[in-house]
């Protein structure tokens, strides 16, 4: 027995392990030798190679092998003569050939080069193979490309992650203003769109700091380098009259970059989208930047119908900008960008509101008629020094804002309210990073200043009970005034030590805030200031200093990043009027655990943990009554709010691009504690908002996925996705506690089929649900809720080269327990016909003549049914030409 | 001066030709293979790459290797100068060809096991040449395959020359030759790329040979010099194609002027040789 196991045993070790040498000659019929000859030996049934051995000028050849085989074969093969296969015996052995002779054809085989193509992190899309006729500019051509959306505002994300920046050519022209390129480059200029994974746009960091976020490039063909392009296009419509207009022209040499535009139109593009600030993936650490508008006061408006918004949108809208960059003889570069956006948009429409309340139900309609007068300027300038050893990069902004709102509102009676709110703001970023003795070096510095005047009117005069001793009066004015001022400066330093990095950042921020408010009534044209309870002086000051420690560890592409923050606030915050000064520091501790591992080279998980401690708004401290629209007050006279907030984060990613696969799945869980809550207590329509002291908190948690597989053969890209949301929030309405639990479900699938040479297929088809409940006395009352559908096919026929024929439709369907159901069905046609140099667009939109469209949405504890008028039938006859 | 003797004159000072000689060919190509060859010429910039279309031209004896895109060039100049096309034509026609085009054509003589590198750099200096033992790379062969214009390959890797490469070479086609000077594998490579994604060489098209291809190329005057002396000189013309040209010919003066029209020194462009070796 013992006998037979050695046996065995030698027997398989020497089956598995034994080194073998095969060699011999290989000969023509002729016995001549044949030299570079391939002897290979195969596995029987496979055609993997596992040893190889090339004849030498005497056709020898000698293989050695230790690879574990039982049914190996010995092939042999030379150009011109036939190949020869013989099974392979374990044993070390000579075995000589004798080739025949054979002509050898080799059937010609072309690339039929492949739409997509990788190289390291560079994932590059061929534009000509993605586009069809009906495209125009090259956002058209990215919304396509498989792995990649833009959302409705206009970011685009790369499998779930928002692009970090946006090339043309290698030039980084526009920052997160690149909706003026994907909206004005036309894509026949384009040669590729390049996807840099893992981007690190600042080369003093390459190798140094890891990215995980995507960039895009904008490859150009010769024919868009150098020269100067100009595109136009003039449109007018029916009914009387109707107007689209645009022209812009642009240059992109290696040095230098410019693109302009200007463009018009009343037909329901809003324009403004095209110079709207993208988001972009900032730091976790950074405290929220200052530099947005805070609207204190607001008119009462009619909810965003959920069309496309061009049905709706009843416009007059300008829009001017300019874009230049340079290359400087030291590689700097400067940049200018300048937009100007006049708008003047008009809608009309009422809104059904009903209030769900503890003890009862209030119900109201308004019937509104809302006039919006925008003017937006915008001016950045940037210098930029990206080189291995340094980068500098400074940028100046300034924007001003004229914004006139005016509105009648009919409910009991009628009331007019009308709204001024201008802003004006300065900023500076300055950042400079530069090696100092095999340390990283960086300096940050950034200041904003702005102001936001704002003043509401209301005719007549409302909240008569606390304003006028009951008595009706004409009108209320509220006027707020808001500055700000920051100056945030800071300064890291970087090491690397084998496989750990690590940054020290230190820095002080320093925050003012000033606010003033004041309530006039007017009666009999006399106009009388409200006394100290109905006005505000504050002055609110943030000391905030500092100290991070970051470290991250990546060990073969897996990557631990902790950062340990701490930072000390010191606040003092000075009530002018009844002269209480309030002093209080806080220390904070914001930790943030990241990681990130690859699992071969196409799955990839990203785990974070973050907490983060925050001072909540100081404009929530107001005590004096300020009049947030016409129908709700507010009064705060509480501490500091303070926010704790525990997120924890889960993504997963997969992507194959050469077989178009795109999958991503995220999950995210986050705590936030409060330490105030706010009372709303309502009298009919009108409601009052008051903040109190008292510890709560509020959950919520997200779920969302997204599928993208383009298939090359057929030309189609499909896309399916879902989201999962749930909060929970406590409130208080009217006097008692309630937790409002919402939950909403969407899922939407998306075909882009292209296969037929004259046709294009696309269909969008989007599932919302959301519910609403209320404890503690959902158990005597529903939960409301409210389903969507929409469904949109847009058909493209290509009758010639030069004829396309189009068809929209537009599917929508609105039900919920205890509501109206609605369905709406619009259609567009149009025709597209180029002659020479010029594209010749006629189209009909809203063919079936829908003027109404009504809507209902759900939030926290209130449910909307809102009718907007929309535009009726329009014929627009369009013009589009190159120059 | 005949415009078109000055035009070519010109252009020559341009265009590096080499000329491939149908008349005089020894032995005829059995396999005909074209690659797109990406090349990140500056190390530091992922925006610098460029993309030529090769040829390797595989017969019984010999393989060569060259770009295509300047051959086609080099044809398409011929045929301008001929049809008496003014000179501002021919820059035109040609500036796609020649801008940046490798020069270098290397044969591989299989039986002597050597590499014959020709290279005219500059259409006013020599034609340069020099014979080179074949280096054969240490493949590591791995299981994974992939399909390549129809023909099934096997992954191999190496390190070869101060780079690492994984390369994908064709099973059923008999012949250890690849593009470059990357040899040994037991089939044709059909794709070569460094992990760093700086070089990449992809096969678009293969076939048989044709009889309008030859292999050999003639250059029975080509002036012998050491590698290491030529890779000097395709160093200085990358990185400063002006001191380069005044080398080749010193009767040549050239002056760069900026948009001000003041003289400039143009600073050195960067370098990013497939040879890494020292």
């Amino acid at each position: 027995m013992k006998f037979i196991i050695c046996a065995l045993l030698i027997f398989f070790t020497n089956s598995l392990f034994a080194q073998i040498v095969v060699s011999g000659k290989i000969t023509s019929s002729n016995d001549q030798p044949i030299p570079g000859a391939s002897i290979v030996f195969i596995k029987q049934k496979e055609s993997t190679i596992h040893a190889y051995s090339i004849s030498d000028n005497n056709g020898m050849y000698r293989i050695t092998s230790n690879a574990a085989f039982d049914s190996l074969n010995i092939k042999v093969s030379a150009i011109g003569f036939a190949e020869m296969i013989k099974p392979l015996t374990h044993q070390s052995q000579i075995i000589n050939f004798t080739l025949v002779e054979k002509a050898t054809e080799l059937p010609t085989v072309k690339v039929k080069s492949n739409p997509i193509s990788v190289q390291g992190d560079t994932t590059n899309y061929k534009v000509d193979a993605f586009a069809t006729s009906q495209d125009r500019v090259i956002g058209d051509i990215i919304a396509k490309l498989p792995g990649i959306e833009i959302d409705p505002g206009g970011t685009i994300k790369y499998n779930g992650k928002p692009i970090s920046n946006y090339y043309i050519n290698g030039l980084d022209l526009l920052e997160s203003r690149y909706g003026i390129a994907n909206d004005n480059i036309p894509y026949d200029l384009v040669d590729k769109v390049q996807v840099l994974n893992n981007h690190q746009p600042i080369k003093v960091l390459d190798s140094l700091k890891n990215s995980n976020n995507p960039a895009i490039n904008i490859q150009l063909k010769k024919k868009g380098m150098n020269k100067f392009i100009g595109t136009a296009k003039a449109g007018i419509g029916l009914p009387f009259f109707l107007s689209d207009d645009a022209i812009a022209g642009m240059q992109f040499k290696n040095d230098f970059q410019f693109i302009t535009a200007y463009k018009y139109n009343n037909t329901g593009l809003r324009l403004e989208n095209e110079l709207n600030q993208q988001f972009i993936i900032q730091d976790i650490n950074e405290p929220k930047p200052e530099n947005m508008k805070e609207n204190l006061v607001s008119l009462i408006t009619l909810p965003k119908p959920l069309l496309q918004e061009s049905r709706y949108l009843f416009n007059n809208n300008h829009l001017l900008h300019f874009s230049a960059l340079k290359v400087l003889k030291n590689a700097g570069q400067i940049k200018f960008n300048l937009g100007f956006i006049n708008d003047y948009d008009k809608n009309t429409g009422s809104n059904a509101t009903t209030l769900f309340l503890p003890a009862d139900t209030i119900k109201f309609i308004e019937n509104q008629k809302t006039a919006i007068n925008a003017n937006k300027l915008n001016g950045d300038f940037y210098y930029t020094l990206n080189k291995k050893n340094k980068y500098i990069q400074n940028a100046s902004k300034i924007q001003v804002d004229f914004d006139n709102e005016r509105g009648s509102v009919e409910n009991t009676g009628n009331v007019y309210q009308s709204l001024k709110s201008p802003f004006y703001e300065v900023e500076n970023n300055f950042l400079m990073l530069t090696p100092i003795k095999k340390k990283l070096v960086s300096f940050k510095s950034s200041t904003i200043l702005n102001r936001t005047p704002q003043e509401l009117s209301i005719q007549p005069g409302q909240f008569q009970e606390v304003f006028n001793q009951s008595l009706p009066y004409d009108q209320i004015i509220q006027n707020v005034i808001l500055d700000k001022f920051t100056s945030d400066n800071s300064m890291s330093f970087t090491t690397k030590l084998g496989r750990l990095q690590q940054e020290l950042n230190i820095g002080g921020q320093y925050i003012y805030k000033q606010l003033q408010s004041s309530l006039l009534k007017e009666n009999n044209q006399i106009i009388y200031h409200l006394n100290d309870s109905f006005q505000n002086k504050l002055n609110w000051q943030n000391i905030r200093l500092y100290f991070n420690g970051n470290s991250t560890i990546k060990i073969n592409k897996k990557q631990l990043f902790v950062s340990l923050p701490v930072e000390l606030n010191n606040i003092s915050a000075n009530n002018k009027i009844d002269f209480v000064n309030r002093n209080k520091s806080y220390l904070f501790f914001n930790p943030n655990v990241a990681f990130t591992f690859p699992f071969g080279s196409f799955f990839s998980t990203e785990i974070n943990y973050n907490h983060r401690n925050s001072l909540g708004n100081f404009v929530q401290t107001t005590p004096g009554f300020i009049l947030t629209n016409y129908r709700t007050v507010n009064q705060n006279d509480t501490l500091l709010p303070l926010q704790k907030l525990d997120n924890i984060s889960v993504s997963n990613y997969f992507k194959n691009p050469l077989d178009g696969l795109f999958c991503n799945i995220a999950l995210s869980y986050s705590n936030t504690k409060n330490n105030i809550i706010y009372k709303q207590s309502y009298d009919n329509i009108f409601s009052k908002t008051t903040a109190i002291q008292y510890a709560n908190s509020s959950e919520l948690f997200l779920l969302s996925g997204r599928v993208n597989k383009y298939f090359f053969t057929s030309k189609t890209n499909i896309s399916i996705a879902g989201n999962y949301t749930w909060n929970k929030s406590l409130h208080i309405l009217q006097n008692d506690f309630a937790n409002i639990y919402s939950n909403g479900v969407t899922f939407s699938a998306k075909i882009d089929y292209d296969h037929f040479n004259f046709m294009s297929v696309q269909n969008n088809s989007i599932f919302n649900f959301f519910s609403n409940s209320i404890e503690p006395f959902t158990k005597s009352r529903s939960a409301f809720s409210s389903f969507q559908f929409q469904e949109k096919l847009k058909l493209y026929f290509f009758l010639s080269k030069k004829t396309i024929l189009y068809f929209n439709s537009e599917y929508y369907s609105f039900s919920g327990k205890n509501s109206v159901s609605n369905n709406y069905y619009f259609g567009d046609a149009g025709i597209k016909f180029t002659y020479k140099k010029i594209d010749l667009e006629l189209a009909c939109n809203n063919i079936t003549n829908n003027k109404y469209f009504i809507m209902q949405s759900v939030s926290d504890n209130f449910k909307e049914i809102t009718q907007t008028q929309i535009r009726t039938r329009t014929l627009i006859l369009k013009c589009y030409f190159k120059f | 001066m005949d415009i078109n003797k000055l035009s070519f004159l010109v252009l020559l000072l341009l265009f590096p030709y080499f000329n491939i000689n149908a008349q005089n060919k020894t032995d005829a190509s059995v396999y005909l293979c074209k690659y797109t060859f990406e090349w990140q010429r500056d190390t530091s910039n992922i925006f610098s790459k460029t993309y030529e279309r090769m040829s390797l031209e595989i017969g019984k004896e010999s393989s060569t290797f060259y770009s295509y895109d300047h051959f086609l060039g080099y044809q398409n100049f011929l045929a301008d100068v001929k049809a008496k096309k003014g000179l501002d034509y021919i820059r035109m026609s040609s500036y796609r060809y020649y801008k940046q085009s490798e020069t270098e054509i290397i044969i591989h003589n299989f039986e002597t096991k050597q590499f014959k590198v020709i290279d005219k750099l500059a259409a006013s200096g020599p034609v340069y040449c020099y014979s080179d033992s074949v280096e054969v790379p240490k493949w590591q062969l791995a299981k994974d395959t992939l399909t390549i214009l129809n023909h099934l390959c096997q992954m191999a890797t190496t390190t070869f020359k101060g780079r690492d490469y994984i390369a994908w070479f064709a099973t059923d086609i008999p012949v250890s030759v690849g593009p470059w000077e990357y040899t040994g594998l037991p089939g044709l490579i059909l794709r070569i790329h460094d992990k760093k994604g700086q070089i990449s060489f992809d096969a678009t098209e293969i076939g048989s040979g044709t009889a309008s291809h030859a292999v050999e190329i003639e250059y029975p005057d080509c002036v012998h010099v050491e590698k290491s002396k030529l890779h000097e000189l395709k160093k200085l013309k990358a990185e400063n194609r002006i001191a380069f040209e005044k080398m080749q010919n010193p009767n040549l003066t050239i002056t760069v002027t900026n948009s001000a029209g003041e003289i400039v020194q143009p600073p050195n462009k960067p370098y990013n040789p497939i040879d890494l070796s020292k």
